[in-house]
């Protein structure tokens, strides 16, 4: 075995080394390794500490688990290696809700096993303001005393029951991994993770001219398992694998009680149905075969099955409706996917190199096919319609090469084919060509230069707007994921290392896609974006890094108030700066003392424009603008222990013209949460003590 | 056996690689003593530090594969023969670099980068030699360092650092409004991207952009008895996944995000100004407008179960 792979590595020196290196193996039998430390070692270090957060925010505390009020600083990491094992433990933040521990170890060459818990606070909104006392049921009820109204200024009990309603979602993920290396060439992995995810979210549930924002229970379980061997020989590899993903989801509904006046009789109330329980399972066989040192064939299949069979909901929760039987009483749902893959890339000499890639995709959906007779939002008996399931497949053959002209100069071009065929669409084939071609320059170890040019054309050869559309709609609609469209980009990045240590990279691009046969549609939408980058590093005592963005997205929309012609306009501007800059002190006086400073800022505005040929009033500007600074010192105590002193500032605003002034009455028909744009300016301090043993 | 058809095939190949156009060279011999010939003068005390490879899976003694496990080539089974490096200098004399993985070697990126493919070819770096990475000529040590304990390339608290270097746009959307968690260490470029490997559009870990989300947002997947494509065809025809300045990543507002494909479906699709605001000149709030849009009746718009959810609102 370790003949074996000596000799392979000298083999490969071989190869990249050429004629100097053809010689044989050394005699390693004198290497003892003395002055490497000992195999048999345990090192790592621990932290321990106290830290305070100044002010409750839940945007601050979103991810973070960052609460107001003080908070314990407890982590660290271990090492322990043996002779033959390999063993590390970590853990992270284990005073906050943003938690992870994980041990990863084993024998190398033989297996290793991880263990992981991981916790996920996402943390949405504290300002919203529920009536439902209930909140986080799955069956919400209208607080004692309240009044119906036909709209909200009529409601005369809302200030009173408006409760206070936190959205929040956490995860909490466990995993195991299990790799085995036994001798020979089979590889064998396992993968098994289980997540829960609780918590609140908000939901719109309306009765046709009324609606409210509803609060909804999260409650899921994830369980996903992935299986794989492998096989590598010497010139090629194979791996069978199989995925499955199990979703299960305890509250498979949302019942609640109408704070408005019923519009018809019976319609006191509505049930909303909640994500369905689902599976995916999918068989994989991919395989690489090298045919020769210069040419590779690589080719997977992977087949696919998503299951859905949630028993159905009836068609209403107003019992004054006729109930008509349902046709089902489930969905059946069944998608077949397949993915097959088929790739040759070869080097033709030292310079060149040329791939050819095939690629089919399908999404069958095979789900059973009915005549529904829906309600319309527990109100009224709508006519009979049939389910669509969708289905499409996408082939893609492209080809490319790059030719290295000399040590400086390297071009590449590349054309892609691809074929969309739909189920449901108004154009259900569409075919797209593309090009691109690259140019990269290298001069020396002072300048590297990458430009990369990008077309593309997509067309749609029967576009039939009956087909679909409904017969309410225009037929001049064009929606954009098959409508016809030019795409041009280019991408451009300089990396200069002015001095030794000193580096400068400039980026930057430009994409416009533009929908030129939409009359009403996306009709067309541009991005630009250019950044600088700096990083000095004059010695190993300091470092210096900055950085700017500037990004400028741009899209335009027609629509219409009726079937003909196009009577308004719509666009878009997102401009958003983003700015960061840090140093790093580190021995300062020579005293092991480290000091870094870090401020990052970004500020984006968004111009929402509609054009109607009337006088209207403007939209304010979408805003929002993070601006965070650290300050870190590192202060060493003797017998290899520190103190750490973090602190953070984070200050957010943000204005928000579809939140701000929305108080839960403001709009004559519909109930809203009344949340409002977040803004922060919070402190966080932590101090602790660190030892590394 | 196989390993001397290893070694019989590189000689046999060898002319037709690079160097073919270099003339033959005497071999550069190996250090007399491995790794206690180059700890000598890269302890650490050095000018580079190398002592905590020993801290890592590289390091390791025990791992018949790795390169300090027994017999292999320790030091030299990366940085390739270091003989000459390592040998006698006379005065004035510039010390020869060592072959591989250091300034002045004269080694090319890809040779580089075949050393690491030696042990890491197969599994996830099989599709390297076609990955878009490869053909920017990224090399390992691009991204992956190995004196350190940590790689910060596979720690997820530090990789998106590791990326930013080159995707500088993301890195602006990291800082957004709407983001997933890359700048508060709780999700990893990587979970999402295989970066040694591009079979799949964007060098995705799955098979579709769907596929990729649904391994955290398994909810959103059905198959539903009411669809809405192309939601099930392409998450990124309405989220922008590294960042937005909008909510839930949401590459614009509603309700011109959904007026983009509907037009007068079921109610028309009215030109919503700023009269309909919170203290609009109109004096009519529009629901259709404020806080949720289209989403405060339509609020299934990733496909609904319910019977009667044929207009995703229930």
């Amino acid at each position: 075995m370790n003949t074996y792979h000596k000799t392979i590595a000298i083999s490969l020196l071989t190869l990249v080394w050429g004629a100097a290196s053809a010689q044989q193996a050394p005699d390693t039998s004198s290497w003892v390794c003395e002055f490497c430390p000992p195999a048999e070692s345990q090192s790592g270090s621990f932290s321990l500490g106290v830290g305070w957060v100044d002010d409750l925010s839940y945007k601050f505390e979103d991810f973070t688990g960052l609460d107001e009020g003080g908070y314990l600083v407890a982590g660290g990491s271990a090492l322990r290696t043996t002779e033959t094992d390999y063993w590390r433990f970590d853990a992270h933040q284990l005073g906050l809700r943003s938690r992870e521990i994980a041990v990863d170890g084993g024998k190398p060459g033989s297996y290793r096993l991880r263990l992981a818990y991981v916790e996920l606070p996402q943390f949405i909104t504290d300002s919203a303001r529920s009536i439902y006392p209930n909140a986080g049921d799955g069956s919400l009820v209208l607080p004692a005393g309240w009044v119906s109204a036909p709209n909200t200024q009529g409601m005369t009990a809302l200030d009173a029951s408006l409760r206070p309603l936190r959205l929040r979602q956490d995860r909490e993920r466990f995993d195991v991994g299990v790799a085995l290396t036994p001798p020979g060439r089979w590889r064998y992995k396992v993968d098994y993770s289980h997540e829960l995810k609780e918590g609140v979210r908000a939901i719109g549930g309306g009765f046709l001219f009324t609606s409210s924002l509803l609060p909804t229970p999260v409650d899921y379980v994830t369980d996903q398992v992935d299986v794989s061997a492998v096989y590598a020989a010497e010139k090629w590899q194979a791996e069978l694998s199989y995925y499955g993903s199990f979703f299960n989801n305890d509250e498979d509904r949302l019942t609640w009680e109408n704070a408005f006046n019923p519009l018809f009789p019976g319609a006191a109330g509505g049930q909303l149905a909640l994500a369905p329980d689902n599976e995916f399972h999918r068989l994989g066989l991919a395989g690489t075969y090298r045919a020769g040192e210069r040419t590779r064939l690589t080719g997977s299949i992977g087949i696919g099955r998503m299951l859905q069979d949630d028993d159905y909901l009836p068609y209403t929760v107003n019992v004054g409706l006729p109930a008509a039987p349902l046709p089902l009483n489930s969905l059946d749902g069944e998608v077949d996917v397949i993915d097959l893959i088929a790739r040759l890339d070869s080097r033709l000499g030292a310079r060149t190199r040329v791939e050819v890639q095939y690629r089919y995709y399908e999404r069958d959906n095979d789900s059973s096919v009915a005549a529904y007779q829906p309600v319309t939002m527990d109100l009224f008996v709508n006519e009979p319609r049939l389910n669509r399931p969708y289905s499409y497949d996408r082939q893609t053959l492209n080809a490319e090469a790059s030719y290295r002209l000399n040590s400086a100069v390297r071009i590449a071009a590349g054309v892609e084919y691809e074929q969309f065929e739909r189920s449901r669409a108004e154009a259900s084939d569409t075919d797209e060509g593309s090009a691109w071609a690259r140019l990269r320059l290298g001069l020396g170890q002072r300048i590297d230069a990458n430009i990369r040019l990008n077309y593309s054309d997509r067309n749609g050869d029967d576009i039939d707007p009956a087909a679909e559309l409904a017969a309410t709609e225009n037929p001049l609609l064009r929606k954009y994921h098959y409508a016809d469209r030019e795409r041009q980009e280019v991408r451009a990045m300089i990396t200069l290392s002015l001095l030794e240590d000193v580096q400068l990279t400039l980026g930057g691009g430009y994409a416009e896609d533009d929908y030129d046969q939409s009359i009403l549609g996306l009709n067309d939408s541009e991005y630009q974006d250019v950044s600088i980058d700096l990083s000095i590093a004059p010695n190993e005592k300091g470092l210096l890094h900055a950085f700017y963005t500037l990004e400028n997205i741009e899209t335009e929309v027609s629509n219409n108030e009726a079937l003909t012609g196009t009577d308004w306009f719509g666009d878009t501007e997102d401009t958003i700066q983003s700015f960061g800059a840090g140093i790093e002190f580190r021995n300062i006086k020579d005293k092991k003392i480290d000091l870094s400073v870090d401020y990052v800022y970004s500020r984006a505005e968004g111009e929402y424009r509609i054009d109607d040929g009337r006088d209207a009033a403007p939209f304010p500007d979408l805003t929002t603008r993070l601006e965070g600074v650290r300050v870190r010192l590192n202060y060493p105590l003797r017998g290899g222990a520190e103190l750490v002193l973090d602190y953070y500032n984070e200050r957010f605003r943000s204005s928000d013209w579809a939140l701000d002034g929305v108080d839960p009455d403001e709009i004559f028909n519909f109930l809203s949460l009344g949340e409002v744009a977040p803004r922060y300016n919070v402190d966080s301090v932590a101090i602790f003590y660190r030892k590394t043993f | 056996m196989h390993a001397k058809y290893a070694l019989l095939a590189a000689l046999a190949f060898s002319p037709w690689l690079g160097a073919q156009e270099a003339e033959p060279e005497a071999a550069i011999p190996y250090s007399r003593d491995g790794a206690d010939t180059c700890l000598r003068c890269h302890g650490e005390q050095g000018a580079s530090p190398v002592l905590d490879i020993f801290k890592t899976r590289h390091g390791h003694r025990g791992d018949p594969r790795a390169p300090f496990g027994t017999g292999q080539l320790q030091c030299e089974s990366c940085h390739g023969p270091g003989g000459e490096h390592a040998g006698r200098v006379r005065r004035g004399q510039e010390r020869p670099a060592i072959g591989y993985f250091a300034a002045g070697s004269g080694a090319t990126t890809e040779e580089e980068n075949q050393i690491c493919l030696g042990c890491h070819e197969g599994g996830h770096t099989a599709g390297w030699p076609a990955s878009v990475h490869q053909q920017n000529d990224l090399g390992c040590t691009s991204c992956h360092r190995m004196h350190v304990l940590e790689d910060p390339a596979l720690d997820t608290r530090t990789q998106p650092q590791v990326c930013y270097e080159c995707h500088q746009r993301q890195r602006a959307d990291s800082l957004k409004n709407s983001t997933h968690p890359l700048r508060y260490g709780k999700i990893a470029c990587s979970d999402c991207h295989q970066p040694h490997d591009s079979t799949f559009d964007h060098s995705l870990v799955e098979s579709t952009v769907n596929e990729t989300c649904y391994g955290c947002h398994a909810d959103k997947r059905g198959p539903h008895l009411w669809e809405h494509p192309p939601v099930e065809e392409d998450c990124g025809s309405c989220h922008r996944p590294h960042g937005s300045n909008h909510p839930a990543l949401l590459t614009l507002r509603s309700p011109l995000l959904c007026q983009q494909c509907h037009s007068r479906s079921g109610h028309p699709s009215l030109a919503l100004t700023g009269d309909e605001l919170a203290g609009g000149a109109g004096g009519n709030r529009s629901a259709f407008l404020l806080t949720r849009g289209c989403g405060n009746c339509h609020s299934q718009v990733h496909g609904s179960n319910h019977p009667s959810g044929v207009n995703l609102t229930r």
